[in-house]
């Protein structure tokens, strides 16, 4: 496999749902566990987010280094057990500027196009 | 299932969360039972959302574990997956553990499934177990390829085997060179009196080299020595083993010893090997067959039995051309006695087994076939099951188990399951095997030989494999294909796929139409059967009783003695309570023995060599025709004047007038025939047929000679009773006794078991078929019934809808009846085809099996069409039943 040596960092690629998972960890500041990542993403996008998707992309992105988990405090709906939180970790962060970046990017300038889908 | 709102607050279907916790670790499993559980509470919070929460709960703690599972690997143990470091057989062990608990715990499904695949296997084994025994094993002699039948045939008059000429066959003998030996044999009885009652011995004699042949040698003493093959050194004898036990309480010292035969002194020398065998009949007595100077040059008499070893490397097919063309220029140099006569060689195996050939294979491929009803039965009943079973199968998938594994699983369930019915039906095959020849003990030949041997077991073992293979793969493909995410949203009706409802459809028809073809074939036999039985013999049977007697030569080697001794016995039985009338006649029709002469007609050109004609030959007292009720049709029975002295006359039957006096009147004619062929008789009548062989047989010519011109030492005395015949025996051995103390009685039969006896292989065919083609008629019908009542539950809504709408019970029985009709109906289209295609296809094979039907008979097809639509219908009244029974409120509500 050969990578682009384009940048200083290796280049850190995400996937589509990589993407989104991370960006509603983002807006859940320190409130992101399954259930609200799955009512955030649920609320805005257009997808039918399963539980099961969740964890399968949570636990990918903590094996790459880029969120880390604290086990929170338990809750009475939660039949007293504890939250799995989520935070970005640098690595996340640098992850997100950069595909949020290329995004950007890429849709520059497409504003009417895209628009006329 | 519902929870009821309200009443306490709805709790998350406890199956799921225990799966969770029991097999993620703890770390995964607080915060995923945090989270399934809040997300559960949302959704129960929701108006009526409680089964929606139930089943939320379900999809996301399958979907979460499955996610979670594959992140860390290493930490699960999962007992659906294979695990890595396991060995394989480890694997298998777990899925037969996991199979035999899941099948205990459904024990109705498992008892009928195992009975359907015993009954099914056990047929196949032990019909195997026979044709293995009969036609695959070999014979237990030394290089058993090599012994060789050796016979004369003569296909213009229609005889493809042939007993042998004794000067024929010292030609043989002199200059074969295909064989190593060639030996004579033959079987003859002997009167033994040595052991207080008098009694007729089984001997089995042969020319020098016969016993090497067949590793005949002794167990203690002697083989005969060369010179013991020659006239008048040949009184020797070999026991049999279980009659030296018995009447020399197994002492060595017997050896050597004399003992009385036929009133002449023999010398023992030996005793045969306890577990040597030739022939199915237990025999008492080996003797050298000494050919005499007269039957040296006999070329005319045919009486021998030959057999022969070929030399190593020589091939079947050489050895019977260089016999052909020895037989061709025997014909060239003896065209009188040769003219027609060939010599046919045939495999010791198989002139013993090959007429059971085509039996075996119908039976062969009728037991194939219950065995795929069976298959196919179990197949409905494994789908019907993974429906029931779609949620466990989906949690498998949904925590890792890929297609194959499950599939795997399935089978080795599956596999558990085979080898439970083959278990059993090898108990039924044992079972069933020994109590037929125990039934039928003369039936088969080799039936010693019939068992479960490892060859069997080894073959009920790949039955069992390829059972589960076939019963197991398509219902464990179709619920590996599930998708199990659409089986959990499906909730309660799950996975009730319409592929699934077309398979068990399938398989129905199929059923359906594999049971009409064992059904055809079994009403085929049936009718075959039925046929024979009411052909009448052109003799009577019942209330008769045959007493067969020979006397021993040189005590009865005057002619007038014999008739003093047969009348005087006669007389004597005559006599006795009980008995209503007496006959004497050489040999009983359908007893098995036959005597064919050839005749010539006085004032006709003689025959050219070869074109002689000939008949069946009987010598019998005047009370014969009368007594066997055999009509006279022209001209007189013989009488009490037909003695010495007077002029000699003869009897003929109706096929022997019109085959050789077409257009002539035959009373009066003269002709030559029978043991004395210098003798001119006088035809003085004309009498029924009589059926000879069986009673399949043609018609042929028969003649008769009165017993006072020409006296016979081997009859059979007949009596006839009021009352049960089989209790006359002890008066037939009195009477002779009367007569002469020392004659022994060779053996007595009524004439009733005489002809049930010839017809035992046709009735057991029959009888066998008939139970094969009723168990594939149950099957059928139980797989109708399962298919249509699964139908009617499943379609248990829309009956309701439908009687809610207006529809009455007749309108749903039709509805529901109409279902299991149009599958009887391609069933029986399918079955109806390849029955008709397959007795064409094996008219060669049937044919002789058949009287008087055609393997496609119409009116039998149609019968049996008929019974199985009935069935089949009966098996869907019952679920058609339940379905108008549908109460349309319940049936609404419950969805």
């Amino acid at each position: 496999m050969s990578f682009k040596s384009s940048a200083a960092a290796p280049p850190l690629y995400l996937g589509e749902f990589e993407l989104l998972v991370l960006l509603a960890i983002l807006r859940l500041d320190g409130d992101a566990y399954g259930v609200t990542i799955k009512s955030a993403l649920d609320g805005e996008t257009s997808r039918d987010v399963t539980l099961g998707a969740i964890y399968k992309t949570l636990g990918r992105l903590e094996d790459k280094g880029y969120v880390s988990a604290r086990l929170g405090d338990p809750t009475p709906q939660r039949g007293g057990r504890r939250k799995k939180l989520y935070r970005l970790d640098p690595l996340g962060h640098r992850a997100l500027k950069q595909s949020v970046a290329d995004l950007r990017r890429l849709t520059r300038g497409l504003g009417r196009a895209l628009e006329a889908l | 299932m519902i929870g009821r709102a309200g009443t306490r607050p709805p709790e998350p279907p406890r199956l799921a969360r225990a799966l969770v916790a029991r097999l993620l670790p703890a770390r995964d499993r607080e915060f995923l039972l945090g989270d399934l559980e809040e997300g559960f509470q949302a959704r129960a919070a929701e108006p009526g959302g409680a089964t929606r929460a139930r089943q939320w709960y379900w999809r996301a703690a399958l979907a979460s574990l499955a996610a979670l599972r594959r992140r860390d690997r290493a930490e699960w143990r999962p007992h659906v997956q294979r695990v890595k470091g396991d060995s394989v057989m480890k694997n298998i062990l777990r899925d037969v553990r996991q199979g035999a608990r899941l099948l205990a715990r459904a024990p109705g499904f498992t008892v009928v499934a195992a009975l359907t695949l015993a009954l099914g296997i056990g047929a196949n084994t032990a019909i195997f177990s026979v044709t293995y025994a009969i036609l695959l094993k070999p014979l237990p002699y030394t290089q058993p390829d090599q012994i060789m039948l050796v016979n004369e045939n003569n296909l213009s008059r229609g005889w493809t085997s042939f007993s042998v000429s004794p000067a024929n066959f010292l030609d043989w003998r002199a200059q074969a060179t295909s064989f190593s030996t060639l030996a004579a044999y033959g079987s003859r009885t002997l009167n033994y009196a040595g052991g207080g009652t008098p009694e007729r011995l089984r001997a089995l004699t042969g020319t020098a080299g016969f016993f090497e042949i067949l590793d005949g040698t002794p167990l203690h003493g002697r083989g005969f020595r060369p010179d013991e093959f020659e006239p008048g050194k040949d009184q020797v004898v070999i026991l049999g083993h279980a009659f030296w036990q018995r009447e020399f309480g197994g002492r060595v010292d017997a050896i050597n010893k004399p003992i009385t035969l036929n009133g002449l002194p023999y010398t023992i020398v030996g005793v045969m090997h306890e577990r040597w065998r030739f022939g199915g009949r237990e025999l008492s007595l080996f003797l050298p067959r000494a050919l005499t100077a007269g039957e040296q040059t006999a070329r005319g008499a045919h009486f021998l039995n030959v057999i022969g070893r070929l030399k190593p490397g020589v091939s079947v097919d050489a050895a019977r051309t260089e016999l052909v063309t020895l037989a061709a220029r025997l014909e060239t140099q003896y065209p009188d006695t040769n003219k027609g006569w060939s010599i046919v060689a045939t495999p010791l195996l198989e002139a013993a087994v090959g007429g059971f050939r085509p039996t075996l294979a119908v039976l062969l491929g009728a037991v194939g076939l219950v065995l795929l009803v069976a298959c196919a039965n179990l197949a409905n009943m494994h789908l019907a099951r993974a429906t029931g079973r779609s949620r466990e199968i989906a949690i498998r998938a949904a925590i890792g188990a890929g297609r194959l594994r499950i599939v795997q699983q399935l089978l080795t369930e599956s596999l558990v399951l085979a080898c439970a019915g083959g278990a059993l039906g090898l108990l039924l095959a044992y079972w069933g095997t020994s109590s037929f020849i125990a039934a039928y003990p003369n039936l088969l030949p080799r039936s010693r030989d019939i068992g479960i041997d490892t060859t069997v077991l080894a073959f009920t073992t790949g039955l069992c494999i390829l059972t589960a293979l076939l019963f197991g793969l398509a219902p464990a493909v179709a619920a590996a294909r599930t998708r199990f995410n659409e089986t959990l949203k499906d909730g309660a009706r799950a996975g009730s796929g319409r592929l699934r409802g077309l398979m068990r459809s399938a398989l129905v028809v199929t059923e359906v139409a594999l049971a009409l073809i064992l059904l055809a074939g079994a009403g085929i036999l049936l009718k075959s059967f039925a046929q024979l039985a009411r052909v009448d013999p052109g003799f009577q049977t019942d209330h008769r009783l045959s007493a067969f007697t020979i006397l021993p030569q040189p005590k009865y080697a005057d002619p007038l003695r014999v008739v003093d001794f047969f009348e005087r016995a006669a007389a004597d039985m005559a006599g006795s309570p009980g008995v209503q009338s007496v006959a004497l006649t050489s040999i009983v029709p359908i007893s098995g023995s036959d005597e064919i002469y050839s005749i010539e007609f006085e004032g006709r050109p003689p025959l050219a060599p070869g074109k002689g004609v000939s008949a069946l030959y009987y010598v019998v007292s005047p009370q014969y025709f009368k007594f066997m009720g055999i009509p006279v049709l022209k001209g007189r029975p013989f009488s009490d004047e037909d003695r010495e002295g007077t002029p000699r006359v003869a009897v003929v039957n109706d096929t022997f007038v019109k085959l050789h006096f077409p257009n002539e009147d035959p009373i009066g004619k003269r002709i030559r025939m029978g043991r004395n062929g210098s003798i001119v008789r006088e035809i003085v009548g004309v009498v029924g047929n009589v059926k000879h062989y069986a009673l399949t047989d043609k018609a042929t010519a028969q003649m008769y000679e009165p017993f006072r011109q020409a006296p016979s030492s081997a009859m059979s005395i007949l009596l006839k009773t009021g009352s049960d015949p089989s209790a006359l025996a002890a008066t037939v051995r009195a009477s002779v006794q009367r007569v002469d103390p020392e004659q022994p009685v060779a053996s007595v039969i009524t004439l009733d078991q005489m002809v049930s006896d010839a017809g035992a292989l046709p009735r057991v065919q029959a009888g066998l078929m008939a139970s094969l083609g009723a168990i594939a008629l149950l099957l059928a019908a139980v797989g109708l019934y399962g298919v249509m009542a699964y139908s009617v539950s499943q379609r248990t809504q829309e009956i309701g809808i439908r009687m809610t709408l207006g529809a009455n019970r007749s309108t749903v029985l039709r509805m529901v009846l109409g279902q299991a009709v149009l599958l009887t109906s391609i069933g029986l289209i399918i079955g109806l085809a390849g029955a008709v295609a397959l007795g064409r296809v094996l008219k060669s094979v049937l044919e002789p099996m058949l009287f008087e039907v055609k393997p496609t008979d119409s009116t039998t097809l149609a019968g049996v069409a008929v019974i199985l639509a009935v069935v089949a219908l009966c098996a869907a009244v019952i679920p058609a039943r339940r379905a108008t029974r549908v109460d349309p409120i319940q049936a609404l509500r419950s969805s």
